[in-house]
């Protein structure tokens, strides 16, 4: 039960989701009994078609994109990313 | 003598067209008697209390064959301007959107009587409609029992004579599902026949707003009135050049047409025996109408569930991931808060429930890094599959045949703590949404504990009216007529007006 509680709270903390203290126990028991049931999936083991997303951490735009270059910089007065908004 | 409340809609519209009825006059018998047994059975999260007379007084029109001036419930995930939209979750309670659905729209335009929003699970995630963020919805047929899900409260409308027609929406046979345990027609039509712009997502790729009746003929003339090009929906193929009524009633032979019976679901281990007796029965008839019946193997059927979980829940922990408190979603305000983190916590904790969080985190699990290739991918994949060898299949077959559900409808709270003997009442349903393919559930037959047993036919990609067309030969070799429940019956005889 500790795995399955430490998925859970890894699992909710990436979808920014709280669970209620009284439904934790029934909710990892559930959970687990999905997780066993999604299995089959996994375990027929096609042969892997890698997806190329569209647009990836080395390159932000498709091979179809003419990019745009400002001649100035643009200047916010704030700071928008995310990682500063949860500090804030 | 058939009481008005229990026609279909045609045959109310040919009453109109003889003027031995106006809209005004049927509209407020249908809300008199809706409110009346409403408590009873909880088919709808918001009720229309009176009959506004800007829509009742307009006359009713003779139009080509479209739906107008019929009493229609409408599933509340479809967004309407003058009714709350909930999705049937607490997180968007008191939501009024600023516009309405396109099937919406167009049901005002045609004259139609939007009744009220009827209950379901929770954005659509569920097959009782025991997760609804409010009550559950009771079955007209014997209370202590489900109405099917997701769109239980559009089934028992229609079942419950509340409604004519419902619309709902079929993501894994939530439109089918709860028609088979209701005892009503229940279409779901190929993926892009009807809009989806004003439609909640749960899971975009098989979304679909999906139809119930109580006759075949009803659902041509729904799908007449609602299958419109739109430009608000990418995804919709509609071309609004079908007349759905003509073409059945043009098609009527099903003379050497080849039904296959998918094997694996014609099997006691996962079929009831008296279901599987019923559909026995229907076929008997269908063979005797000249139809070939064959089987078909798909080697696929274990993976059908695993794999509909796995994509449904993908999709929806992006699509639920909007409802944040902040552009969408409950206002959580007495509790203090330390930051922005901490009210997305709060605001999604309190505001989904359990089933929900479920599926949100079970689609964040396959969707993770060293995840994704195992689950989310090999399912995608494996959609791929089924899509190929379903249309391979209709190149040998013209129809597709199955159970539509396991089991009747079940009772109450008898599968609630397990999601995963929930999930298995969906074995039967979920092929035509991977495969996008349309499929009907029609009512047959009444079981020995007077529940409705539903069956199931499937079409190829597009071919909605030839499926229609040959749903109706069956119903009228059958000799199905709209049976009314007891219980709805009994207060209809009680009814004072």
């Amino acid at each position: 039960m500790n795995d399955i509680s430490e998925l859970l709270d890894t699992l909710c903390a990436l979808s920014r989701v709280s669970l209620l203290e009284e439904e934790r126990e029934q909710f990892a028991h559930a959970f687990s009994r999905i997780l066993d049931f999604v299995e089959k999936v996994k375990s027929l083991n096609l042969p892997s078609q890698k997806i190329l997303p569209l647009v990836s951490k080395e390159s932000q735009h498709t091979s179809e994109d003419v990019p745009i270059e400002f001649q100035f910089p643009i200047n916010f007065r704030h700071d928008y990313r995310i990682g500063k908004l949860f500090e804030q | 003598m058939k009481h008005m409340l229990s026609l279909t809609a045609h045959e109310l519209m040919k009453l109109y067209a003889r003027s031995e009825l106006t809209p005004f006059e049927l509209f407020e018998l249908q809300l008199a008697f809706a409110r009346k047994i409403e408590p009873r059975i909880n088919s709808f999260l918001s009720l229309r209390s009176v009959v506004d007379e800007e829509v009742g007084k307009v006359p009713y029109k003779n139009a080509d064959n479209l739906l107008s001036s019929v009493p229609v419930s409408v599933k509340d995930i479809l967004a309407t301007k003058d009714f709350t939209t909930t999705a049937g979750s607490k997180i968007l309670e008191g939501y009024l959107p600023p516009y309405d659905a396109t099937v919406v729209s167009i049901l005002k335009e045609t004259n139609n009587f939007i009744v009220g929003k009827t209950n379901l699970d929770e954005f659509a995630m569920g097959s009782s409609t025991e997760n609804s963020g409010y009550y559950p919805t009771l079955n007209p047929w014997d209370t202590t029992r489900v109405p099917g899900g997701s769109s239980g409260g559009g089934a028992s409308s229609v079942a419950a004579l509340q409604a004519f027609v419902g619309l709902g929406t079929d993501t894994g046979g939530s439109v089918r599902q709860p028609a088979s345990f209701c005892g009503v027609f229940g279409f779901r039509p190929t993926y892009g026949m009807l809009s989806r712009f004003g439609l909640i997502a749960y899971a975009s790729s098989l979304d679909q707003v999906g139809i119930f009746t109580r006759d075949v003929l009803d659902i041509a003339y729904a799908m007449n009135t609602l299958s419109k090009p739109d430009p608000l929906d990418a995804t919709c193929i509609a071309t609004g050049d079908i007349d759905f009524v003509c073409f059945i009633e043009g098609n009527t032979n099903t003379e050497g047409l080849r039904l296959g019976v998918i094997s694996g679901l014609m099997n006691e281990q996962v079929i009831d025996a008296e279901v599987l007796e019923l559909c026995e029965e229907s076929l008997r008839i269908l063979a005797g109408a000249g139809v070939e019946i064959v089987s078909v193997e798909l080697p696929f059927i274990d993976y059908l569930l695993p794999c509909y979980y796995i994509l449904t829940s993908a999709e929806a922990s992006s699509n639920l991931a909007r409802y944040d408190g902040i552009r969408y979603g409950l206002g959580v305000d007495e509790a203090p808060r330390r930051n922005l983190k901490e009210q997305y916590y709060e605001v999604r904790g309190v505001g989904f429930g359990q089933e929900v969080k479920r599926r949100i985190l079970l689609g964040t699990y396959v969707l993770s890094a060293g995840y994704a290739e195992k689950y989310y991918n090999q399912a995608r994949q494996l959609r791929k599959i089924i899509v190929d060898s379903i249309d391979e299949i209709f190149g040998e077959v013209d129809f597709l045949f199955a159970p539509t559900s396991p089991t009747p409808a079940f009772k109450l709270g008898e599968k609630l703590d397990d999601p995963v003997k929930m999930w298995a009442s969906d074995v039967c349903v979920v092929l035509a949404n991977l495969a996008n393919i349309p499929s009907i559930s029609v009512p047959g037959w009444l079981n020995k504990e007077a529940l409705p047993v539903g069956i199931q036919f499937m079409g190829r990609r597009g071919e909605d009216a030839r499926l229609l067309a040959f749903a109706r030969a069956y119903e009228v070799s059958a000799s199905l007529r709209f049976r009314v429940p007891p219980m709805v019956e009994e207060a209809l005889n009680n009814f004072e007006y």
